[in-house]
């Protein structure tokens, strides 16, 4: 137990992170009821922003600048690429977001040049080291998993209710009869990216406060095990998300201190398999059922 | 005594709290042509989905000439809800999918017509007679089938000169007016050899001349291919035309069964389709 | 009749005029011209963009787990290959490993007999790859759409992992490389494997297995309702189409001469994903073609885009590493958003003979 401890103390850390990515996920499926490949790239472009911002510029412009750009990235990716598939067929919805996948890393390898860009410039405070019942961490640990929370809470509230939160809601329901009764379709749509990507921004600057550097595809495992965490809590339900994420980044972060690392990712996976398998709705989903 | 080819006894089929179909008893004799109308959702189409095994009905039982094919009768609290001389007993639910009843030789069409719209009107047919095919994946890839694949061809050819499409055999499928969209089907479910075909709503968005034509129809397929026909209709001409008898289901329960003539003074039926004040 | 007769006659024009060229490029170049690997590298890539297409664009399955059985193919192809006296030095962690013989030595050495292995190793790749599709599929091809996607899409994931174990190492050398094993020399080769494999799946297709499996892409309700066993018919997709990426995964190891587990990511799935869509999906020659377009111009006629001068345009800071492929990442993207049809849509090469003398008879119609 002494020495799970840390593993424990991360596991609670990376699954505040992954939250913050799979509301994303959950929010998108919800309402397109498309598998948003992409967000994960978003994410980790968030980082890089990071990474350049923080090294060229105060912290206090830095940071909004790092969520500013991450929102813009969202809004653009979704009317570029999304909002004229809307009545194409899902298939190709989400080819398309493959492809922006594939086009946010190629873009993102020609301008880092391929080399991981390395944190240099942590953010202050919450990269302080502290001690935790013994084991050393950063404060960031401890920071996560209470901020998610209270950025979850303030999600809540919105969604429930906001006039926009009510129109998220009515369109994830029933899309065409949202559209029919009068609510603006593109700019729910567009709140949901928008809002996603706040998140997984957030997410980004405590996820890459944790680690060296920014590579390329640092954005794709933490987007697919999110996404996982989505499906684990009931795709299109926020608590359902948030409560996946923090179970899976314990699990994973246990099973790297019981010295499987290899399987760290591979168990999420398998989870995945089985959860759909045995309750295609998740832990908190709403049945759907389709008709002949 | 005539042959019996479609039972259905006692089905009742719930949705939560919708009873779609509510203890339907029915029987189809062999060359018989039956209709089933009721106003709309009398739960007709319910019905035939459980007679076709889209659906596993919440109680009841269907046989299939002389065999039992599909069955399930609920026990515990649900028992109260179930009638008929099996409620209540514990028995191994049957629920064949859909393609095995199909296989048994029952077929159908449906109301909002499911072709296969990219591809040809002949291949459309083809593609149906898939079921029936002895060979197997292996002799179909490297065409150790050819004999078979030529008879289906000339199958197809036969079916479709039947339903006068042979003109039309490499158009798309979507690209048919709607009444040959219509014909198409039936030739589709033809192709899967069946002895029992049902019918759902051939007749839908046709023209008064269509739907005399298909009338016609439908009485010389039975004879050419020893048909049973079991049809769902609201073009009353049509049905009172070609039935030999006539369900009446309301609120997904029968209120009326007989021929034209009977069905036509029945003042349950009439009331029904008319509407009758609530105290009357 | 007639014009099914001129497109086999076109067809296998086609065919015999490719295989020339496949022999002349062996004639006239070395191996190791870039001409040479990118025409290999190609043809791989087309069987198994062709494997894919069967999935996705013929029996309507959207799974991404084709990097996954790949690596089942590829590894078990270095493994069994492998000369023995070389796998000391490959498994020098695992002390030589666990498996101590080879396909090819074990049939004798020499031409005939290295070949007669090495195919059999494609084999035995392919076969494991089905088997393991037959395991999966009884789970995972009850899902819908979307989840199918990432199920498979984890799995492939879940392998991956499976193969970089330490505890596999004797027989997978775990994340340490293959390599060592032998190859096709020459292209012609390469075109005769994947010519004759993708020649099957075209034969499939036409059969009346291939039409169950449009009638489930199309309608999977009237296909069910006609007979056809979905649940079987599916599996069957998915087995044949892992078997072909399994082979196909096989000879991109081949191509490659070195078999590292890391590199069979998603996002190789992705980019044969993106190769199908560029083609046509439920297009054999479209995936063929769109195979060698992107396989050519991503590594070998874009490259100056990379190095600084590009049809004869010097912009050293512009064109730079990377540029290449973002450069034709909004390609696809515009294709993806605008032609979604793809190259060929859903026609094949033979069909582009049979449009005009349609249009002649419209127009003599029109008269």
């Amino acid at each position: 137990m002494q020495e799970l401890f840390p593993y424990l103390l991360n596991g609670v850390s990376v699954g505040g992170q992954y939250a913050l990515i799979a509301i994303g996920y959950t929010l998108v499926y919800g309402i397109l009821r498309l598998i948003n490949f992409a967000h994960g790239d978003v994410f980790m472009v968030a980082g890089l922003v990071m990474v350049y911002a923080t090294t060229a510029m105060p912290m206090y412009l830095a940071l909004p600048l790092v969520i500013a750009a991450t929102v813009v990235l969202g809004f653009v990716i979704e009317r570029a690429a999304y909002k004229p598939l809307r009545t194409a067929p899902r298939m190709s919805l989400m080819i398309s977001a493959i492809g922006v996948s594939y086009l946010i890393q190629n873009l993102a390898f020609y301008i880092t040049g391929g080399v991981p860009q390395p944190v240099t410039t942590p953010i202050p405070w919450i990269s302080d080291d502290i001690l935790v019942l013994g084991a050393s961490t950063k404060r960031v640990t401890i920071v996560t998993p209470i901020l998610t929370i209270a950025l979850v809470v303030l999600l809540v509230y919105l969604i429930q209710k906001t006039k926009i939160g009510m129109a998220m809601r009515a369109a994830a329901r029933d899309f065409e009869t949202a559209q029919l009764m009068g609510v603006k379709i593109n700019s729910v749509i567009s709140m949901t990216f928008v809002i996603g990507s706040f998140l997984a921004a957030v997410g980004a600057l405590l996820y890459f406060t944790n680690y060296p550097s920014v590579a390329i595809t640092s954005g794709a495992m933490p987007g697919l095990k999110a996404f996982v965490a989505a499906v684990f809590g009931g795709i299109g339900s926020i608590p359902g998300a948030v409560v996946g994420a923090f179970v899976i980044g314990l699990c994973e972060e246990v099973i790297k201190g019981l010295g499987y690392t290899t399987f760290s990712d591979a168990f999420t996976f398998a989870l995945l398999i089985v959860v759909l398998c045995v309750k295609p709705t998740g832990l908190f989903g709403e049945k759907v059922t389709d008709k002949v | 005594m005539s042959e019996q080819v479609l039972k259905v006894e006692n089905v009742t089929m719930q949705f939560g709290g919708v009873v779609a179909v509510d203890n339907l008893n029915l029987e189809i004799d062999r060359g018989e042509i039956v209709a089933l109308i009721g106003p709309n959702g009398a739960g007709k189409t319910t019905a035939f989905n459980v007679v076709t095994g889209v659906y596993q009905p919440t109680n009841g039982a269907v046989w299939f000439q002389g065999e039992k094919i599909i069955e399930n009768h609920p026990q515990g609290k649900m028992k109260a809800l179930y009638k008929g001389e099996h409620a209540g007993e514990y028995t191994h639910a049957l629920a064949p999918t859909p393609d095995r009843i199909t296989r048994m030789g029952m077929a159908r069409t449906f109301q909002n017509i499911r072709l296969w719209k990219s591809q040809t009107v002949f291949d459309n047919v083809l593609t149906a007679m898939h079921c029936r095919t002895t060979g197997n994946l292996f002799t179909a890839t490297f065409r150790l089938n050819r004999k078979e694949e030529a008879q289906q061809r000339r199958r197809v050819e036969e079916l479709l000169e039947e339903v006068g499409l042979t003109d039309l055999r490499n158009e798309r499928a979507d690209a048919l007016p709607y009444g040959k969209q219509r014909r198409l089907e039936i030739a589709r479910a033809l192709a899967t050899d069946p002895k029992l075909l049902l019918l759902d709503e051939p007749a839908a968005g046709m023209n008064p001349q269509e739907t005399d034509e298909l009338t016609a129809f439908i009485g010389e397929i039975r004879g050419k291919f020893g048909l049973t026909v079991f049809l769902i209709e609201h073009h009353m001409d049509l049905v009172m035309d070609i039935s030999d008898r006539i369900y009446v289901l309301d609120f997904g329960r029968l209120i009326a069964e007989g021929t034209p003539a009977e069905i036509q003074n029945n003042q349950r039926v009439i009331d029904a389709y008319l509407g009758v004040a609530e105290d009357a | 009749m007639t014009r099914d007769r001129k497109k086999t006659i076109f067809l296998a024009a086609v065919l015999l005029v490719i295989l020339a060229a496949g022999v002349a490029v062996d004639l006239a170049l070395p191996s190791y011209h870039i001409a040479v690997k990118v025409i290999k590298k190609a043809t791989v890539y087309a069987l198994v963009a062709v494997s894919m297409n069967l999935l996705n664009g013929f029996t309507g399955l959207f799974s991404l787990g084709q990097a996954g059985f790949m690596l089942l193919g590829a590894v078990a192809y270095g493994v069994l290959t492998i000369p023995v006296a070389d796998r000391l030095s490959v498994y020098q962690y695992f002390d030589g490993g666990l498996i101590q013989f080879s396909l090819p030595e074990l049939l004798g050495g020499g031409t005939v007999g290295t070949t007669v292995g090495m195919l059999l190793a494609l084999a035995v790749g392919g076969i494991l790859s089905a088997l393991v599709a037959w395991l999966i599929g009884l789970p995972v091809l009850r899902l819908r759409s979307d989840y199918l996607a990432i199920a498979t899409l984890g799995f492939a994931e879940i392998l991956r992992a499976f193969f970089q174990w330490n505890a596999l190492g004797p027989i997978t050398n775990a994340s340490n490389l293959l390599r060592g094993y032998p190859d096709f020399q020459h292209v012609t080769s390469y075109f005769l494997l994947a010519g004759v494999l993708i020649a099957v799946i075209v034969l499939l297709i036409n059969s009346t297995y291939g039409r169950a499996f449009k009638a489930i892409r199309d309608d999977e309700v009237a296909a069910e309702a006609m007979g056809i066993n979905l649940a079987k018919h599916k599996r069957m997709a998915f087995i044949i189409s892992s078997f072909f990426a399994g082979v196909g995964g096989g000879m991109l190891a081949m191509y490659n001469g070195t078999i590292s587990s890391a590199s069979f990511k998603s996002s190789m799935t992705y980019e044969i994903l993106l190769i199908v869509v560029i083609g046509g999906i439920g297009s054999i020659s479209g995936s063929v073609i769109a195979s060698f377009l992107y396989i050519f111009s991503s590594e070998w006629l874009l490259r100056g885009l990379d190095s600084g001068s590009f049809l004869g345009i010097n912009a050293p800071g512009l064109f730079k590493n990377g540029f290449r492929m973002a450069v034709f990442s909004v390609i696809i993207m515009l294709i993806v958003l605008f032609f979604r049809r793809g190259i060929m849509g859903d026609k094949e090469l033979p069909d582009l003979l049979g449009r005009r003398p349609k249009r002649r008879r419209k127009e003599a119609a029109d008269k």
